[in-house]
Formats: structure tokens, C-alpha cells, sequence
């Protein structure tokens, strides 16, 4: 016959009020789960933290990898050689700035000195790519994936398809884009533009062409956003469309109010990584311009490509030290407003 | 003690781990008094980091090895894409090595403040050098104001390589083959004539399709702004070095604005050098863009014979080349560029005394050969250039070794990629604006080289 036991206590009788330090079950508990995570507290400690701290430090000097015996605390100097601009309103087409100062934009009689030049090109060609590549990724990966979530025979090797090039290394897939937008010898302009009598654009050399040479490399990557908006698709409850269909509403109007609000977490989701990845855009870019320098006219110069060069070209780690900070900081920023901005258009079927 | 086990003992490896992770390490062990002295060499920044040259510098250590106790000699490899950065890191962190090489003219003056001044160990040891079987010019090559920073190992001439079979289709007569003999002038009208579009019309015939060129006339192939300008014969290489210290930068002189307006009408006037866009295709699946039958004529350096014979003996290439001088530049002066490599001593190194004694021996006539074997150089040392000679001749029995030699006697000093304030910035300056050169048709040259001098300018002052 069987016997059933009580279970045994595991609670201590443990006064509520002790002197000194009383290991609790609870609190064993808690240390070996501390236990257990030492070796991520350790290696973020030592490889996360560290360096950053480090790197904030190393941007309030002139540490030169070159000259590393030379160092200096330089204060806020190199932050202020970021932001540093100096405005001057004249019709001519050269100005004097003062010294130290280069022209880095100019916006009608307004010129624009700065320390450092490069950085406003910099923010600028990134800015753009953001604005252009951005938007035209999110709605191509939308499109193909509301093309792939339809019931017709071999949609599943189409998503195979799609996501393919995504697996493809970007360093493999920017090498081959070089031959793809060559000139004179380019697959596109030979098979595809010249035929049509459009001629043969230096898509990688015309400075007005290279945001959207750019940009139709990037689509070549989209899979990964599309799969994601699949995902996002295929949760919609069939229910709803019925709902829609019964009320009336054509396909048009079922996607505007029913499958937008749906997938828009999976939106503010791809949205968020995309606005990161432009703003950490860097290997197409380093690949595709001779020495990785941005190209003619700097038309492909983005903040990491600059950030990279001071770093690993002029070996000025404070400086660059200082960029990377802008960078995060920036990027923290505009993540922040767009999740901010989310109450207002993204949708969550059990609320927040 | 289950108890213990079980409450106390994570508190105990917390800390412990905790400890033991943030204790420095103890890794440098205190030198005992009779302890070799290792010369570490950092092999990486220039050539000799392949595979198949570490066996042959190996070899070389043991044979230093075996005969030394109280020096010891270990090559260490790095990979040429990241050894500069490799070798700054180590140097950041104090792990100096003692030598550095082989390392061409540019590397060492781009880091010039990282080597030791060795005048006076040359001045100690000179009789033992035998200083007099160098070329003087090319002992030249690594002086820096008052400091001689290296001895040369091995140099590369430069000179025009033909492909005399793409002449021959085209039924023009070959260049002139003394120095002296033919200008960039002659060059440019040779070149036009053998440039031919991928229907096989010839520059200047009716018909010529310039945006589908095949053949053209003139490539001065893997180069750079300081290297494809200095032919022109501009004074000072662009950076004049006052007696007061002062540089200034003169890049826009007449020999520059004569080189790069060659260049540039070159590329989108006459049509007979690739522009940037098509230099990349050019040199697609082939060892060196000479060997794409693609080119008449290119301005390379003696490094490219082992490219072409590994294309002749793999059938690859076929077509009867040799060499040819370079022309005499508009002001009437010749030069041929010239690239070199050499092993420096660096100056954080502590033990330069034993530095200097593995860094004569390595420059020796027999260490010298040996490497230069195995690097591609001529080596620097006349004494021993037959050996290189007869390797050569051996391989392509037609080549014109007058051209090679002459190619010395033209020099450039001071060099296309000697010294320069605040290097990298100067160079890449430099590098930006020969970029637009080769891809912006409507690029104005003088106006280009007035606001370049201006930036390289500026970015040497700010050195000062």
C-alpha cells in the first residue's frame, strides 16, 4: 500500500530580524544564479564595459596609435572639432575661414567652415542614404512578402528565392555589384540600359548616381525584412479579412486598416534595425570606393567609413573615439524617438 | 558542510573568480643575466608573409641559430592586410619588435618617428659592410634629414613594359630602347595608335568606339598619385625640404600640372589609358593587369617578372613582351621611379646593439640573395646581382637588362614615396585627388592642383 508522505519544507524558520549576514536559500539561490553568470559578467566587464570606458576616456584625448608617449588630456577638444562650424555670408565663390577651419558645405551665400569637413559630408551622404535606402527597403521587403503569402504553387521555393541573397556575405555581394554597375563593362548598362538606348551611367563614379547605386545594392538584402513581415502577415487573423470582406471593404482598404495595424510591431521592429544598420552602414561603402575613402566627391562617404579612416588610416584613436561616442549617442537618440513615436501609430492587439 | 556547500560556497568562487579576473597578469618573466637575447623580426608590412617564402626566412634563423647562443633570430608573419595595424598595436602596448621588414621606401617613412637612427653603427661598422658595393642612390633611399634609418636590401627599378605582339597586330614600330631616346610625347602617340575597341578599330580610325575600348595603349598599372607623376621629373618629388627644417608642399608645379593634364586628357581626350572604372576590369582574373593582353604598354617595377612568368609558365600568357626605358619627361629630365625594401631597426626596441648585428648580417651579400630570392628584388648589393642576373635570363632569355640597369642611373631622388609630414593624411590628400583624376571627365587639372597643394599644405602644417 501506498504511502503518501508529506512533502518536505523547504522554508527556514529564519527570524525576520538576525545580526549580521544570514545566507538564505533565497539568496543561495540568487548567487549561484550570479554563479552561473560569471563568465558573461566577466567578459562584459572586460570586453563591453571596458572598452567603453576606455573609448570615453580616449575621446577626451590626442592618443595616436603612432605615438602613443605623446598623449595628452585634451578636455572636450575633439568634440567640439566635431561640431565645431564657423558661418560666413558672402557671394564669393572662396572665403576665408579662420585658421584651422576648411569649407564643408555650402548652402547659397551661407558658407560653412568646419575643423573637420569631412564629418558634415559624412552625416550628410548618411542622412541621405537613411531617407532614400530606408523607405525603399521597408516597402520592397513589404511587397515581396505580401507577394509570397499567397496561396499559389511554389510560393515556398519564391521565399527561398527572396531570402537567398541574404545568406550571401556583403563583402561577396558588394564585389559582385562592382562588376554588376561598371561603366563601360557593367552587367546592367550592357544587357539592360544601353540596349534601351539609356546609355551607361558610371553608376560608381557619377557622385549624383552613387545613393542610388547604393540603394539598389541594398535591396539585394531585403530577406531578412521580408521574412520578418511574412511572420508578421501570416499572425493576421483570417477572421478580420472576413470581417473586412463582409463589410465590404476591397484589397486596398483591407490592407490599409487591417494589415498595417496588424503587422505594425513587426514595422516599428524592421524600422528600428534598419535605422541602425544605415547609420553603421559601412562595408558596400568601403568595398566599393578605391582605398575606402567615399569616392568622388566623397558622394559615398559615410560616418563609419570616416570614423574607420581616422581610426585605422590616421591611426587617431581620440578622435575616432569621439565619433564612435557621437555615433551611439545619436543612434540611442533616434531609436528613442522612434519608440516614443510607436504609441501613435503601431498597433498591439492585447494593448502595450 | 552541505549546508556550506550549498550557501557558502558560491559567495567564496564569486570572489575568487572575481579576483584571479582582475589580478594583472604576471605573464613577463625577469630576464635571467645568461639568457639569449631573442631578435624578434615582424615580417608582414611589405612582402615575405606568403606561405611559400616563410620556409626559405626560417631557414635563415635556424642557420643564425645554430651558430649563436647569445642572440637568438625568429621570424614572425603577419598578414599584409592587417600587419601595419598588428605591428602599431605592439607597439602601443610596448611588445616592441627589434626589426621590421622587409619594408618598402613609403612604410618606413609613414611611421618615420618608429625607427632608430643607425649613422652610427654604418660609421662603426662601415669597413664591414663594405659600403661601396651599394649603389650610393639607393643608400639614399632611407635617409631622413640627418638619420640613415636602414640599409637597403633589395630594389625594384621601374620601366615600360611592351607587349610586342599587341604592336605587331597593330603594325606599329616598337619604342626606342636607349634612354633618352623618346618622350611622353612619343609615348602618347604610340600609345593612341595602339589602343583598339572591341570591334578591332584602331584609335583614330573611323568607327573607334571609345567606350568600349579592349586594347589600350598606355596603363601605368597599380600605382599611385606621387608614383605616376614622378616620371614627369618634378623637383623635390613635391615636398621641398628647407635648411631650416620647413617643408613646403610644391604639387603644383609645372611638372605636375604637365603630368596630370597627360593623364587626364589620356584618359577622356585621347582615349589611351583606362579611367578608373575600367581599371578594375582590366585586372580581373589575371595575375597583373600586363598579362590581360589588355595593355601595349604599362610603367611597372622589376616585382612584376614573377607575376608574368607564373602567367607564361601556366599558359596564360603568351605574348612576346620585354622592356623598355621610360621617356624623357617636357622639362627634359628622365626618371624612373624606383621602389626598394629593406629590414629597420625599431627605436623602442631596447637591445640595439644586438638588433644592428642580426640587421648586418641579414644585409650580407649571402642572406641579401637569399631573401631576395625569395622577396623578387634585385638586390641592392652589386656583388651579387649576376646571381639575380642569371635567374632571370634563365626565365625570359630575351629580356634587356640595359633597360634594368639603366632604370638605376634614373632614380628618383628623393623618392615618390619619401618623407612627408603627417604622412597619411598627405598621402590619402594626394590619393583623393588622383582618384578624381581617373574618374571625373570634367575635373579642371590646374584649378585641382592649386586647391590640392593648398590641403597638402595645410595638412603639413598642422604636423608642425
Amino acid at each position: 500500500m501506498a504511502t503518501v508522505h508529506s512533502a518536505p519544507t523547504t522554508q527556514v524558520q529564519t527570524p525576520a530580524v538576525e545580526k549580521g549576514f544570514k545566507l538564505t536559500p533565497r539568496r543561495a539561490q540568487i548567487l549561484w544564479g550570479y554563479f552561473f553568470l560569471i563568465p558573461w559578467i566577466i567578459g562584459f566587464f572586460l570586453f563591453l564595459l571596458g572598452p567603453m570606458i576606455a573609448s570615453l576616456y580616449l575621446s577626451m584625448t590626442d592618443y595616436n596609435i603612432q605615438r602613443p608617449g605623446e598623449t595628452h588630456f585634451i578636455d572636450t577638444d575633439n568634440y567640439e572639432k566635431i561640431f565645431s562650424l564657423q558661418v560666413i555670408r558672402s557671394d564669393e565663390d572662396e572665403v576665408d575661414f579662420k585658421s584651422g577651419y576648411t569649407e564643408a558645405f555650402r548652402i547659397a551665400s551661407l558658407h560653412f567652415g568646419s575643423r573637420d569637413h569631412e564629418v558634415w559630408k559624412a552625416i550628410q551622404v548618411t542622412l541621405t542614404f537613411a531617407v532614400i535606402s530606408l523607405p525603399v527597403n521597408l516597402g520592397l521587403a513589404l511587397f515581396f512578402a505580401l507577394l509570397t503569402n499567397t496561396k499559389v504553387p511554389g510560393v515556398r521555393l519564391f521565399r527561398t528565392i527572396y531570402y537567398l541573397p541574404s545568406v550571401i556575405p556583403a563583402v561577396v555581394s558588394a564585389t559582385v555589384f562592382q562588376q554588376f554597375l561598371r561603366g563601360q563593362d557593367g552587367w546592367l548598362n550592357l544587357y539592360l540600359l544601353s540596349p534601351l538606348g539609356l546609355g551607361k551611367p558610371e553608376w560608381l563614379q557619377e557622385p549624383s548616381l552613387a545613393v542610388p547605386a547604393l540603394t539598389i545594392i541594398g535591396t539585394w538584402g531585403i530577406g531578412t525584412t521580408m521574412l520578418m513581415f511574412l511572420a508578421g502577415l501570416q499572425n493576421v487573423p483570417t477572421e478580420l479579412y472576413e470581417a473586412s470582406q463582409v463589410d465590404g471593404a476591397n484589397y486596398w482598404s483591407r490592407f490599409r486598416n487591417v494589415t498595417l495595424p496588424m503587422i505594425s510591431p513587426v514595422i516599428l521592429y524592421n524600422l528600428v534595425i534598419g535605422l541602425i544598420g544605415t547609420f553603421q552602414y559601412f562595408v558596400v561603402a568601403y568595398i566599393l570606393t578605391p582605398r575606402g575613402a567615399g569616392g568622388n566627391e566623397l558622394s559615398m562617404y559615410f560616418y563609419n567609413l570616416h570614423l574607420y579612416r581616422e581610426a585605422y588610416v590616421f591611426f587617431d584613436m581620440g578622435y575616432a573615439s569621439a565619433l564612435a561616442w557621437i555615433l551611439f549617442i545619436v543612434v540611442l537618440i533616434v531609436t528613442i524617438l522612434v519608440f516614443r513615436s510607436s504609441s501613435r501609430w503601431v498597433f498591439y492587439a492585447g494593448g502595450k | 558542510m552541505s549546508k556550506f556547500l550549498k550557501r557558502g560556497l558560491p559567495v567564496l568562487v564569486i570572489v575568487a573568480l572575481l579576483v584571479v579576473a582582475l589580478l594583472p597578469s604576471n605573464d613577463a618573466k625577469p630576464a635571467k643575466a645568461q639568457d639569449p637575447v631573442t631578435i624578434r623580426i615582424f615580417v608582414g608590412v611589405g612582402t615575405g608573409y606568403l606561405p611559400e617564402q616563410q620556409a626559405a626566412q626560417v631557414a635563415l634563423a635556424d642557420e643564425w641559430n645554430a651558430a649563436h647562443e647569445d642572440i637568438k633570430v625568429e621570424f614572425e608573419f603577419h598578414d599584409n592586410e592587417t600587419a601595419r595595424d598588428e605591428l602599431l598595436t605592439q607597439v602601443s602596448g610596448g611588445d616592441v619588435p627589434a626589426i621590421v621588414g622587409p619594408a618598402g621606401v613609403r612604410t618606413v617613412f609613414e611611421v618615420s618617428d618608429l625607427w632608430a637612427d643607425i649613422t652610427s653603427y654604418i660609421e662603426r661598422d662601415g669597413d664591414q659592410l663594405n659600403l661601396d658595393d651599394f649603389d650610393a642612390s639607393s643608400f639614399g633611399l632611407y635617409q631622413l634629414g640627418e638619420r640613415q634609418v636602414a640599409i637597403p636590401l633589395g630594389v625594384y627599378p621601374s620601366f615600360i613594359y611592351v607587349n610586342e605582339t599587341l604592336f605587331a597586330d597593330a603594325e606599329v614600330e616598337l619604342p626606342a630602347t636607349e634612354y633618352g631616346a623618346w618622350t611622353y610625347e612619343d609615348l602618347k602617340a604610340t600609345a593612341i595608335a595602339v589602343t583598339q575597341d572591341a570591334n578591332g578599330v584602331y584609335n583614330g580610325e573611323e568607327g573607334f568606339d571609345p567606350a568600349a575600348v579592349e586594347v589600350y595603349g598606355y596603363f601605368p598599372f597599380w600605382t599611385n598619385f606621387r608614383a605616376s607623376t614622378i616620371g614627369f621629373s618634378p623637383d623635390d618629388a613635391g615636398v621641398l625640404i628647407g635648411e631650416d627644417g620647413t617643408v613646403t608642399a610644391t604639387f603644383n608645379q609645372d611638372a605636375f600640372r604637365e603630368a596630370v593634364k597627360f593623364f587626364h586628357d589620356g584618359i577622356f581626350v585621347d582615349n589611351f589609358i583606362p579611367n578608373l572604372d575600367a581599371e578594375g576590369a582590366i585586372g580581373e582574373g589575371v595575375t597583373n593587369p600586363f598579362t590581360s593582353n589588355r595593355i601595349a604598354m604599362g610603367r611597372s617595377h622589376t616585382w612584376l617578372f614573377g607575376g608574368i612568368k607564373s602567367a607564361m609558365d601556366d599558359g596564360n600568357f603568351t605574348a612576346d613582351w620585354n622592356v623598355y626605358p621610360v621617356p624623357v619627361a617636357p622639362n627634359g629630365k628622365t626618371t624612373a621611379a624606383i621602389h626598394a625594401d629593406t629590414f629597420a631597426i625599431m627605436d623602442g626596441f631596447e637591445n640595439k646593439d644586438a638588433a644592428w648585428e642580426v640587421l648586418k648580417w641579414l644585409t650580407a651579400p649571402d642572406q641579401a640573395l637569399a631573401l631576395c630570392q625569395v622577396y623578387g628584388c634585385m638586390p641592392a648589393r652589386l656583388s651579387v646581382r649576376s646571381e639575380w642576373e642569371s635567374f632571370w635570363l634563365e626565365a625570359f632569355p630575351f629580356l634587356n637588362l640595359d633597360v634594368v640597369y639603366g632604370a638605376v642611373e634614373y632614380l628618383d631622388a628623393p623618392n615618390h614615396e619619401g618623407y612627408m609630414p603627417n604622412y597619411a593624411r598627405a598621402w590619402d590628400a594626394l590619393e583623393t585627388f588622383w582618384a578624381s583624376v581617373r574618374s571625373d571627365a570634367a575635373l579642371d587639372v590646374d584649378a585641382g592642383l592649386d586647391a590640392l597643394n593648398a590641403e597638402v599644405q595645410g595638412i603639413f602644417d598642422e604636423a608642425e
